[in-house]
């Protein structure tokens, strides 16, 4: 056993170093202790208040869009008898999943280019505009084309999940709702939905730890400077500001606040989750 | 359910096979289209007009990207970093599952609380970066492969897995006079192929699809860079230079807008060739992970 303890703890050491990274960052931060100065300068930041807000009302717009589009597609998905054609489409579905950021972006960029974007392209032609919109250059649409393309990504994935778990209700269910006479739209209002909440519920809880922080690749590679002000996540600013411009010890105030509100808010929905006896840990 | 369908059924039926086809043709088709300008002659695709096939028909986009040495030696890192990647990251991920799932093991109460809090917890971008600097693993490519050698995710999906195992399994073995090691190796893992090939995937599509660590750490090193890395480069200077010199017939015959899509058509086949294989064990394996408790 104690061979056993030893022998696997060796790669535990290179996980055990990246765990390090949050106490050296706080000994780096603590070294030059000069209280809470810098949280507060972070709280007062123009630009970080901005970019939580990005943060949280991008967070929440494709929490919401995104879900609702992965229940619609596995309710839609489970109502059909044509095995060949729920293959088919789920394929295709989970396609943008596995395909990288940097890809989704250079494709959205290219499609709605206005300079010959494919968008443009028919919306010009088909006459409902004069002429092309530059949609990246709209600062105020980010947050809308950001949810878009994000649920466009991810949509056919998370729809697995709801699949799986509409897969595993009990037969006896519908056969009960045919015997009471229950419509199509009924079996999925009365049986699938109420079904299928726990696993919404699990999930939901899963991504709020991420709600105030969490996002950077999207917004970073979709991000221009015309739609900087609703664009710039707390990363990017943490990136900018202290990487790029040299001011370590924001960026660690940075690093530090985004630990300690997922943090909190993991254990605020793991005391939630365990209401709902689904607790993760 | 042999229950016939009545007609205000049946147009259902059909709204939700148009509605599903409508769904399925707007996530496939961006990847078309730009599959229809990589293979399109330049200046022509400069053009706009390209739907669903090329106009004129050509594969000097892609003779541009094989022979530019830039982008050869990008893809040869993408390719290195994955495939290492993957091998390192399901073995050491795997051993660490292992240890987890026997409930022999003293701290594994301990040990799996520290694992979740790594999934919510991080140092930040900067606190990081000094590490890795500290580390001299700025400019290297095993920035590559270190610092995500475990993840807690991983360890969790095989640790469910390794735990539905029967434990005379190991006991036997151990009777036998198998070391752990040993145990792991020749018993576990051949036994496990359909969880091991499920945290593969996860590990190969986030190392093939990775570039945010080259631009951090190893953008000065041109030699290092992988392929997405390229490709996001490429974004970012077309987009700051948004129209403009594009159109001007230039001695070069590659306009910034062929090369991007046959980049990213490049980088996107691997992708595409591996992954329906697969779906059977990944949808498994998501599940699987779901259901942690």
């Amino acid at each position: 056993m104690v061979h056993l303890a030893v022998f696997q703890f060796v790669p535990l050491w290179g996980w055990l170093m990246a765990f390090k990274d949050y106490k050296i960052g706080r000994s780096i931060w603590s070294a030059e202790w000069v209280g809470l100065k810098h949280f507060e300068i972070l709280l007062q930041h123009d630009q970080f208040l901005q970019a939580l807000r990005n943060n949280f009302a991008m967070n929440v717009m494709q929490l919401v869009a995104g879900t609702v589009c992965a229940v619609g597609l596995a309710v839609v998905l489970s109502e059909l008898r044509s095995k060949w054609f729920v293959r088919v489409v789920q394929t295709m579905t989970y396609l943008p999943h596995f395909v990288s950021m940097v890809v989704v972006a250079n494709i959205f960029v290219m499609l709605l280019s206005p300079d010959r974007g494919l968008l443009n392209d028919l919306l010009v032609k088909l006459d409902w505009i004069d002429e092309p919109i530059f949609f990246f250059g709209q600062a105020t649409w980010f947050w809308v084309l950001h949810t878009i393309i994000l649920t466009w990504k991810g949509f056919g994935w998370s729809a697995i999940i709801y699949l799986a778990s509409i897969a595993g209700i009990d037969p006896s269910l519908y056969d009960a709702a045919h015997v009471d006479g229950a419509n199509r739209w009924q079996r999925v209002k009365y049986i699938v939905i109420p079904c299928i909440i726990p696993t919404l519920v699990l999930l939901t809880i899963l991504s709020i730890g991420n709600l105030l922080t969490g996002g950077f690749e999207s917004q970073f590679l979709l991000g221009n400077v015309i739609t900087a002000e609703y664009s710039e996540v707390i990363s990017i600013v943490a990136l900018r500001l202290g990487l790029n411009q040299g001011d370590f010890s924001f960026g660690t105030a940075v690093g530090i606040f985004n630990s300690l509100v997922s943090l909190t808010m993991v254990l605020i929905v793991n005391a939630i989750a365990r209401k709902y006896q689904t607790n993760l840990f | 359910m042999p229950i016939h369908r009545t007609r205000g059924e049946l147009a259902v039926d059909v709204l939700f096979y148009v509605f599903l086809s409508v769904a399925a043709f707007t996530t496939v088709y961006p990847f078309i289209y730009l599959l229809v300008i990589s293979l399109n002659e330049t200046q022509d695709a400069l053009r706009g007009g390209l739907y669903f096939w090329p106009r004129k028909f050509t594969f000097e986009n892609y003779l541009y990207v094989f022979e530019n040495q830039r982008l050869a030696r990008a893809s040869l890192n993408s390719v290195l970093r994955t495939v290492i990647q993957t091998v390192l990251s399901v073995f050491a991920c795997g051993m660490l599952a292992y240890v987890l799932s026997r409930k022999t093991f003293m701290f594994r109460k301990a040990f799996s609380l520290t694992l979740v809090v790594t999934m919510y917890v991080s140092g930040g971008l900067i606190p990081t970066y000094l590490l890795i600097k500290n580390l001299h693993l700025l400019n290297t490519f095993a920035v590559y492969i270190v610092p995500g050698l475990v993840s807690a995710f991983y360890i969790f999906i095989m640790r469910t897995f390794f735990e539905q195992l029967p434990d005379g399994l190991v006991e036997s073995a151990y009777i036998d006079g198998a070391n752990d090691f040993s145990i792991f190796t020749r018993i576990i893992m051949p036994i496990s192929l359909p969880v091991l090939a499920t945290v593969a995937l996860y590990v190969a599509v986030s190392e093939w699809n990775a570039w945010f660590d080259n631009y951090l750490y190893n953008s000065r090193n041109e030699n290092l860079a992988v392929l997405q890395y390229e490709l996001q480069k490429m974004i970012q200077v077309v987009e700051n230079t948004t129209s403009g010199e594009e159109g001007e017939p230039t001695s070069r015959v590659i306009s910034p807008l062929t090369i991007k899509s046959t980049l990213t058509i490049l980088v996107t086949v691997p992708i595409l060739l591996i992954y329906p294989f697969l779906q059977k064990y990944f949808v498994k394996g998501l599940t699987l992970g779901a259901m942690k408790d």
